[in-house]
């Protein structure tokens, strides 16, 4: 499982640990488990296709910012993607995404917790094993 | 829980850590609690609270109420007061919550007339209510309202006919923030808060059927 929830960290919110033998692995199992938090996510369809172009200071940083770009998505188009193709340059501070997945509908999809915002505690990146982890604490 | 020597019983319900306790302290810490709740806390508290106590401008002491449980930097339940020129401002004090608040409706109604129906009444507002993961309003606002709406709040929803007249002279400070600056606020988050207009958001956010005992009112007169 790419992705872990914390159950003892963050009390009033969401926490979780994600894992990938690559960054961008990584980037997306962490986009999965926060979209895990709002909906299950085998009731979304990958209908919908949109391009994410981000670039930040830090590899970090732009973990961040991609988490944060996808909660902005839900609040302004109420879309929830299902599918995450991440690629990240070599610097690892600029991230294109190509993401899947559909408007919410309510009578349709299981939905959970919405997400406020992704939070700076305890954020990070870090080798773990023969890949990375991140741990990511989410306001909700 | 701290030890009885870093912790001093002041009341029932209020415990206080003293500066010593900590280098860097500014004023004691404060927790509202019996000693049930007390020992039930999340260790980190004792260790947010007082750092809360080490913030410059802080004033007379750092607080925990009685639900405090583990927070970013501040515990979640914390108040802490800051000197207006030598404090700190702390949106981590607050969390993403920044001006989340509540209001209350009277109504007319009585338990009797209220209790025979309350799980109808509870589904009609369940039903009426727009609340949850990607809510929208029933009405919908131009992103060039948004300034107008945030600035006066209830006093333009009156002047709108989304609010009774006299309404903003019975909500704290007329229903506005004087003072306020909505150009302040980026586009991203206008954007995102437009169209939550006229619903009850989502997370943590929550309607509740109340009855009032006017034997327990806290203050009579305002009541």
């Amino acid at each position: 499982m790419p992705f872990r929830f914390l159950d003892n960290v963050a009390i009033a919110d969401v926490a979780f640990e994600a894992r990938g033998r690559t960054l961008p692995a990584l980037f997306e199992s962490c986009a999965r488990a926060l979209t895990e938090v709002m909906v299950d996510r085998r009731s979304v369809r990958p209908r919908r296709m949109e391009r994410i172009t981000l670039t930040s200071d830090s590899t970090e940083n732009l973990l961040y910012d991609f988490l944060t770009d996808l909660i902005i998505r839900k609040d302004v188009e109420s879309i929830l993607f299902k599918v995450f193709l991440v690629s990240l340059d070599k610097s690892g501070r600029k991230l294109k995404c190509v993401a899947r997945g559909e408007l919410i509908d309510r009578e349709r999809h299981r939905l959970r917790n919405d997400v406020k915002a992704v939070t700076t505690h305890l954020f990070g990146i870090k080798r773990s094993g023969k890949g990375f982890s991140a741990t990511v604490v989410l306001d909700i | 829980m701290l030890s009885n020597f870093a912790m001093k019983q002041v009341s029932d319900v209020l415990w206080e850590i003293p500066p010593s306790y900590k280098p860097g302290m500014r004023v004691p810490a404060r927790i509202y609690a019996n000693r049930e709740l007390l020992q039930a806390m999340d260790r980190i508290v004792f260790e947010q609270v007082t750092n809360v106590a080490c913030l410059p401008g802080i004033i007379r002491y750092s607080y925990a109420m009685a639900d405090a449980h583990w927070g970013y930097g501040f515990p979640i339940g914390g108040v802490a007061a800051f000197d207006v020129e030598k404090g700190v401002i702390s949106p981590g004090g607050i969390g993403f919550d920044i001006n989340c608040g509540m209001r209350l409706l009277r109504t007319n109604l009585r338990l009797g007339e209220v209790k025979p129906k309350v799980r109808e009444l509870v589904d009609l507002l369940f039903q009426l209510v727009p609340a949850g993961v990607g809510v929208k309003g029933t009405q919908r606002f131009a992103e060039t309202q948004f300034e107008e709406i945030t600035k006066w709040g209830v006093k333009w929803c009156a002047e709108h006919d989304l609010a009774w007249e006299d309404d903003p002279s019975h909500v704290e400070e007329g229903g506005y923030i004087k003072g306020a600056e909505p150009s302040k606020v980026s586009g991203q988050a206008k954007s995102r808060g437009i169209s939550q207009f006229g619903t009850l958001g989502s997370g943590n956010h929550y309607l509740e059927i109340q009855v009032v005992d006017p034997a327990r009112h806290f203050d009579p007169v305002l009541a």
